[in-house]
């Protein structure tokens, strides 16, 4: 799958701008001023007026920069963010050590396309290492 | 002399095992994020954030703090070796240390850089220690007003270093967006929660910074797949004639650099890139910059790590940092319970100077390090990329998670990591959202006690002399695109 790079880049500033836009309407019901300095309404309404203000701006200037980009690699980004996303839907269930694993597997066995008795070595090491580190070294109750 | 006082205090402090291991490890771990390919001393802090969580903050700062200006030593390998910038402010040193390289002459190259860049480091260091805390002396006059004018200039300093000002102050204003997130301290009044009570304490700084530097950095780059062919290192000591030709272009450099990695607005990309052009317009030949000339290593390398020990200096007299990773270190600070600005030097001088004790301590180490072993650091470039990023991946969820033990944060991580790849694939800024972030309940503490003051007038900003030329400067950084073009439009005319 590959994506014109600007397309991204507009979809990033309208983001930005919606946010921004959320911001006013939930800052704009709550109270804004209180005898001589803001209350707690008032910045977060700046904010929000000044970031949907700003990023419509970023979104001009990508749209008059044209679509003449270099078109750009999604498929793997778009990968390895799904196994992290699988990743973290696992911790609670699975637990820190088989979810860890899991993540390292994948992205060097099935992402990476690496030999998987490699990977599944590298992968146990690794975990193994982070095991020690947070919950051993540092005791951190590790899900 | 009391600063001498200060500093010989400093170096009883960072001369301990403990801060001396600290520094050794942190300039050891620049060397090496600045020479492997996608991670940068930013991500690199920000994956030791968690690690570091509720140790001595003088070690984790000084650690820190050797991450920052040992990268710029790393950099400088992959750009001679590979003629691929480790760091954006090694891209001028790739330009003739790439041909020296492909002369045969790599070792020389690196050689020079490293005893450069110690060099403009030392005398960059020594500049910190006279510099920083006659300015912060200074800003100790500094009221609500000042600080609020502070943060403007913060923020639009970092915004103008990037790519794009709009984007760097689209990123900054999220920040600070995101900072009103969970209780309003001055009142107590739960905001923007959306219904969520894990919410109610806001986004932590870890979180953000480890989801945007570490994952957002590592997913843009996993598609880095070459290996490029590495050029042999031989010889690393330059020769009589060498040194001659390099002399006088590792001083102005370091001039050149001191004085732009003072200005917010600045930063060590822009002071190498006018190290290398004053080196071209003073050369008896300018037809051979570009072929291999030492002196175009000499100079940009000398202005990067000058401008390093310059960027410290408003970071740590003012609270503005001039780059990413000094925003990165500046909410460290916060992380820590130090409030950064002209009180560091009174109120926390101790970790102050053993910070900048480090740093002279710190630039011997990386010349020990680099001379000898340059050959064995080139070998890290060797390393494919696709062994490296899914155990930074790991150790960005097990970090995340240690420092509140919450799978919350583990979402927002995923979330924060979707939007730092975005921002980092269409080169949008993402330091400012850090410094947002970090200053936004500072900035809107300033505002309030401000308005307070003047009775609801915002005129208090531009009355008193120095919040206005704060401002000033905030509007000027906003503005030095423009002013860019002017010159530049100038000077071809």
């Amino acid at each position: 799958m590959r994506l014109r790079a600007d397309k991204g880049e507009l979809g990033l500033a309208l983001f930005f701008a919606a946010v921004g836009g959320l911001w006013i309407f939930r800052a704009a019901r709550m109270p804004l001023w209180e005898g001589f300095a803001p209350d707690s309404g008032f910045l977060p309404l700046i904010y929000g007026l000044l970031l949907t203000a700003l990023a419509l701006a970023a979104a001009g200037q990508v749209l008059s920069a044209g679509e003449t980009g270099p078109t750009q690699e999604f498929r793997k980004p778009l990968l390895v963010l799904a196994v992290l996303i699988a990743t973290v839907s696992a911790l609670p269930f699975a637990g820190f050590i088989l979810s860890v694993f899991a993540l390292l597997f994948l992205l060097y066995a099935v992402v990476e396309r690496l030999p998987w008795l490699n990977a599944a070595l590298v992968s146990a090491a690794t975990t193994g290492v982070l095991y020690l580190i947070f919950k051993v070294w540092l005791g951190v109750p590790l899900p | 002399m009391n600063e001498l006082n200060s500093l010989l205090g400093g170096f009883a402090a960072a001369l301990t095992f403990k801060h001396l291991g600290m520094c050794f490890l942190g300039v050891l771990m620049g060397q090496v994020v600045g020479v492997l390919p996608g991670i940068g001393p930013a991500a690199a802090i920000a994956l030791l954030l968690p690690l570091t969580f509720g140790t001595d903050p003088t070690s984790a700062i000084i650690l820190f703090a050797g991450i920052y200006y040992g990268s710029q030593y790393g950099g400088t390998l992959t750009s001679v070796l590979v003629s691929v910038p480790g760091e954006s402010s090694t891209v001028m040193t790739s330009i003739d240390g790439y041909q020296m390289a492909v002369q045969g002459r790599a070792g020389p190259a690196l050689g020079i850089a490293a005893i450069g860049s110690f060099i403009a480091g030392t005398l960059g260091t020594l500049g910190l220690t006279l510099l920083a805390p006659a300015l912060a002396r200074a800003a100790l006059a500094f009221g609500p007003p000042e600080y609020f004018a502070l943060v403007v200039l913060g923020l639009t300093a970092l915004a103008a270093v990037g790519s794009s000002v709009m984007k760097g102050l689209v990123a900054g204003v999220a920040g600070l967006l995101m900072g009103t997130i969970g209780i309003d301290p001055q009142n107590g009044i739960a905001r923007f929660d959306f219904g969520r009570p894990w919410l109610l304490d806001g986004i932590e700084f870890i979180v953000l910074t480890v989801a945007l530097f570490g994952v957002g950095e590592v997913v843009a780059s996993c598609v880095l797949a070459v290996v490029r062919p590495v050029a042999d290192v031989k010889h690393v000591l330059p020769t009589r004639a060498d040194w001659r030709a390099s002399r006088l272009p590792i001083l102005r450099g370091t001039g050149i650099g001191f004085l732009v990695g003072v200005l917010p607005a600045a930063g060590a990309t822009i002071a190498s890139f006018l190290a290398y052009i004053v080196e071209k317009k003073v050369a008896k030949d300018p037809s051979r910059f570009g072929k291999g000339a030492i002196e175009g290593v000499a100079g940009p390398e000398s202005a990067n790590n000058a401008a390093a020990a310059g960027a410290m200096v408003p970071m740590l007299s003012l609270g503005v940092p001039g780059s990413g990773t000094t925003a990165i270190i500046l909410g460290a600070l916060i992380m820590f319970g130090i409030r950064p600005g002209p009180e560091l030097f009174s109120k926390n001088a101790d970790l102050v100077w053993a910070v900048i004790a480090s740093m002279y301590i710190g630039n011997v180490i990386l010349l020990l390090l680099n001379l000898p072993l340059a050959g064995v650091f080139a070998r890290l470039l060797k390393i494919p990329y696709r062994w490296l990023y899914p155990p930074i991946l790991a150790l960005c969820i097990a970090g995340v998670y240690s420092q509140s033990n919450s799978l919350q944060d583990c979402w927002l991580l995923a979330g924060f990591g979707v939007l730092g790849w975005l921002m980092k694939r269409y080169d949008w800024s993402m330091a400012p959202m850090i410094l947002g972030l970090v200053l936004g309940p500072l900035f809107e503490t300033a505002l309030r006690q401000s308005l307070t003051l003047s009775h609801g007038s915002g005129a208090i900003f531009i009355t008193r002399p120095l919040s206005a030329t704060l401002l000033a400067f905030a509007a000027l950084a906003v503005t030095s695109p423009l002013w860019t073009r002017i010159f530049f439009r100038a000077k071809t005319v």
